[in-house]
């Protein structure tokens, strides 16, 4: 197994990152911020070889699993799975058009998403339960999960944790998208997480650290080895900005689930690198 | 019925290897023995029923089919949402076991009650659900629902139930209700664990020279719509009957049907009169207090028919 990616998907990753605020902008809905968030993780999940999967086949029994428990960020999976070939990237201009099946939450009626979100303290569970199947029926395929970190704040999250520890499911990867902002303002100011490392570590979670921003890190902690799985289920705590890398909305309260304005989204376009012209033919 | 039901799951899961028993601390009696026989296919939450019904939504989209086994109330009421979101929206083949419908749980207090169940969880889309008024028939409810795709909630009973049915109950199928004792004076619809009083109090009522006919509903969703309306053109008279609020449940569906068909019926509800049931006491003592027993019901029954010989 190799320790470091083979590609450099920057150029992929800004492409998502543009696409995004274009869905956005096409459907006039989505929760940006989130989806911008996430947007390394998900590039380095997908296009940067940690997930075995096919686009081809969506349903393929061997694909490694990835659940969205914060599926408010269902703008930047879409985008991806676009980009993947799942669905085809003219879908995405049906994004939250009535009687289409893009929505602001992610659901599973889209090929290549494995379950319905939108409340928030389910994947976890739900990812335990596929990760508890691979164990039963000796298949080696990877369960990834990504929740918020808002979202640990429902007691849900704990309880699955519990359960995650207790099993010992090495074959399933936590990630938490930290970046410490819920809808109404830091985290800190509601429950603080920490301290998130130990509290996890004590549930029973091989705990790791990393810049949810860095694609050779966020590679390294990914990747696991299916043939050779470590000994506890793996947690990632991916230290990330909201709204990452556009000035305008990084590391800003008051912008989740927020639409820019007109001015606002010429100022994002702008801080993209693009013309409008550029953006409107996207 | 949880004999009948224990002995069910653990013939079913010797049977076919894809049925999961799933408990949340809850696996008592024959499961004892799934999980030391089958104890790759024996899996215990702890205390942790949300967590248990998102992890079955997760093992039925892998192939399984999870048999979920916990108190009624503590499923359908605090993992509602996850039954909602998990099992019923992603069509998962999920089986929803409750044990202990009513007040069965009698000396545990209102909080170990379930009398609103039919009714939050019958507004749920993709959900199936069955209610055996007989123990005899809960082995057939529990295969019906393993046999069909999509998740279903079994309505169970728990102790004590009186038999309606002498012989071997008809096939179970699920949108289907089933006579368990005929009469053309009223047409008294009965659901779950409280089937047995019907029957007693049809019983009763023979003696007056008062006959009922005792509809056993127990397939509560999808309903039989024809045939109840067929039962109830008999007689004209219906009262129905249910361990539950009279709101939403067994009531609500057949008072729904009545009112479409755009016809005239005499009609009552019997069941709690949306209340908590706060006494402690044995079971037949507690739906006694609150005028649910054979002699109340067969007071009912009595009733709509003489009032309808007044009319």
């Amino acid at each position: 197994m190799s320790n470091s990616m083979n590609d450099d998907i920057s150029i992929e990753t800004e492409e998502l990152r543009k696409r995004i605020i274009k869905t956005a902008w096409n459907g006039k809905a989505g929760h940006i911020t989130s989806a911008l968030s996430m947007v390394d993780i998900l590039a380095v999940l997908y296009f940067g070889g940690v997930l075995r999967h096919d686009s081809q086949k969506a349903d393929w029994s061997e694909r490694d699993r990835f659940i969205l428990s914060k599926a408010h960020g269902g703008l930047c999976l879409y985008v991806v799975l676009a980009m993947c070939g799942y669905i085809p990237m003219k879908a995405l201009e049906s994004y939250c058009h009535a009687g289409q099946n893009l929505g602001d939450h992610s659901n599973m009626s889209v090929n290549g998403v494995e379950n319905s979100g939108g409340s928030l303290g389910h994947g976890l569970a739900i990812a335990a339960g596929k990760a508890l199947s691979a164990k039963m029926k000796h298949q080696d395929y990877v369960t990834y999960v990504l929740t918020g970190d808002g979202e640990c704040q429902e007691g849900s999250i704990w309880e699955s944790a519990l359960f995650i520890g207790k099993k010992k499911l090495n074959n399933l990867v936590w990630i938490i998208d930290y970046n410490h902002l819920q809808a109404n303002s830091r985290i800190e100011g509601f429950n603080t997480l920490e301290p998130l490392a130990d509290k996890l570590n004590d549930f029973g979670f091989n705990v790791k650290n990393v810049n949810g921003h860095d694609h050779e890190e966020l590679y390294k902690a990914l990747k696991i080895d299916r043939n050779c799985l470590p000994e506890s289920p793996t947690a990632i705590i991916a230290n990330t900005r909201k709204g990452y890398g556009i000035p305008l909305l990084e590391d800003k309260e008051n912008w989740h689930g927020r639409l820019p304005s007109a001015d606002e989204y010429e100022e994002i376009v702008r801080e993209l690198g693009m013309s409008m012209e550029e953006f409107l033919n996207l | 019925m949880r004999i009948e039901y224990e002995q069910a799951i653990y013939d079913l899961m010797k049977k076919n290897q894809k049925i999961v028993a799933l408990v949340a601390d809850s696996g008592t009696g024959k499961y004892k023995n799934i999980q030391e026989e089958m104890s790759d296919r024996y899996i215990d939450f702890g205390i942790a029923e949300n967590t248990m019904i998102a992890a079955a939504s997760g093992l039925a989209s892998e192939g399984w089919i999870p048999v979920v086994y916990g108190i009624n109330n503590f499923l359908a009421y605090r993992s509602y949402e996850f039954i909602r979101n998990d099992l019923c929206m992603d069509k998962r083949n999920v089986k929803v076991v409750g044990i202990g419908a009513g007040v069965i749980q009698n000396m545990q207090g209102p909080t170990h009650h379930t009398l609103e169940d039919i009714s939050c969880l019958r507004a749920l889309p993709n959900l199936t659900i069955l209610s055996p008024g007989s123990p005899k028939e809960v082995y057939g409810a529990l295969e019906a629902a393993v046999n069909m795709a999509g998740p279903v909630y079994l309505r169970l009973a728990k102790l004590f139930e009186t038999e309606v049915y002498e012989n071997a109950p008809p096939k179970f199928k699920i949108g289907e209700v089933n006579v368990v004792h005929y009469g053309e004076d009223m047409t008294l619809f009965a659901t779950g664990s409280i089937m047995g009083d019907a029957y007693e109090a049809a019983k009763i009522l023979e003696k007056e020279g008062i006959y009922v006919q005792v509809v056993n509903v127990r397939s509560l969703k999808p309903v039989d719509k024809a045939e109840i309306l067929k039962q109830a053109r008999m007689t004209r008279k219906v009262v129905t009957l249910e361990e539950h609020n009279i709101y939403g449940g067994l009531g609500s569906i057949i008072a729904e049907i009545l009112a479409e068909s755009g016809e005239a019926f005499l009609f009552r509800r019997m069941g709690f009169n949306d209340e908590f049931c706060t006494e402690y006491g044995w079971h037949q003592e507690l739906k006694r207090l609150y005028g649910l027993s054979p002699k109340h019901i067969a007071g009912m029954c009595k009733d709509i028919v003489l009032k309808d010989r007044l009319l």
